[in-house]
């Protein structure tokens, strides 16, 4: 198996990457398309999402549409450089 | 425990996710077919009214403000039930809005150059607009529509008005009209 330490852990994860490589492609996006587009549940949606906005990795952005609260998530330049970073680690480990 | 990914699985799952996010680009069929009609509408009924001797026959483009409001109207109910903003969306915004500002300054100004010299260079905006949008959305038939805007605008320099009327309501039927069509029924796919 090949040792997977050098990959960033917090993009080493599948809902995590998901959403960054969702992000990655467009401006910005709200909650219900991640939650729809990547199929996972509202509450893990929530903690990974914390976990990138944490790392810089994201913003949020929390408003209202009319009376309904909204979600905003847009990758971040730091969050774009390390994606960047993963995809050429990974691509280095397939190469070998 | 969270499960430890594979380099093929990550690959799949970003794979999977650029897969997902790209753009159904047919939801912008509707805006090219209401501006699209409305300006053959328009050119049509300005060449009939001129050819009939009747007075004020530009007045027929007064429709193109309605046609205005109405894709203002959709864009806005559009973009707040939107859930994602894309590039392409950006992009046609930036795109659509400047070709508005020229449009504009030009029919305001053309007291200073003279309708015969400013429905050419409305008919070569068109062909800007479609050009441009087709390379934003990849879509073909928009492209071709453009360079045939482009063509009439050059036959329009040389034409006398009422030709030069003719020629723009051809150039919206091939740049906005039937690329207007083939996107919108494109629109569920």
């Amino acid at each position: 198996m090949t040792d997977f330490k050098e990959l960033d852990p917090l993009l080493h994860q599948s809902l995590r990457l998901a959403v960054m490589s969702l992000l990655a492609s467009v401006v910005s996006a709200e909650f219900v398309y991640l939650r729809e587009k990547t199929g996972s549940t509202a509450g893990n949606l929530s903690v990974q999402l914390d976990k990138l906005q944490t790392a810089g990795y994201i913003t949020i952005v929390k408003d209202f549409n009319g009376k309904k609260p909204r979600t905003s998530c847009a990758i971040t330049p730091v969050g774009k450089a390390a994606l960047a970073t993963y995809v050429t680690a990974l691509k280095t480990y397939i190469q070998l | 425990m969270e499960k430890q990914l594979t380099q093929k699985e990550s690959l799949e799952i970003i794979h999977a996710m650029v897969q997902q996010s790209r753009q159904r680009v047919g939801e912008n069929g509707v805006f090219y077919l209401l501006w699209g009609y409305a300006a053959l509408i328009a050119a049509l009924a300005h060449y009939l009214l001129l050819q009939a001797g009747i007075q004020n026959p530009w007045m027929s483009w007064v429709l193109m403000p309605v046609a205005g409001v109405l894709s203002g109207i959709i864009g806005y109910r559009k973009s707040q039930q939107a859930t994602v903003l894309t590039h392409v969306d950006t992009a046609m915004v930036y795109l659509w809005g400047a070709f508005l500002i020229v449009l504009i300054t030009v029919l305001s100004f053309s007291g200073q150059i003279g309708f015969t010299g400013s429905y050419p260079v409305v008919i070569l905006l068109y062909g800007l607009g479609t050009f441009v949008s087709g390379g934003i959305l990849r879509f073909k038939p928009l492209i071709f529509g453009g360079i045939i805007c482009w063509i009439c605008g050059i036959a329009a320099m040389f034409s006398a008005f009422d030709v030069q009327l003719l020629l723009m309501a051809g150039a919206i039927l091939c740049g906005y009209i039937v690329p207007g069509h083939l996107l919108y029924a494109q629109r569920n796919d």
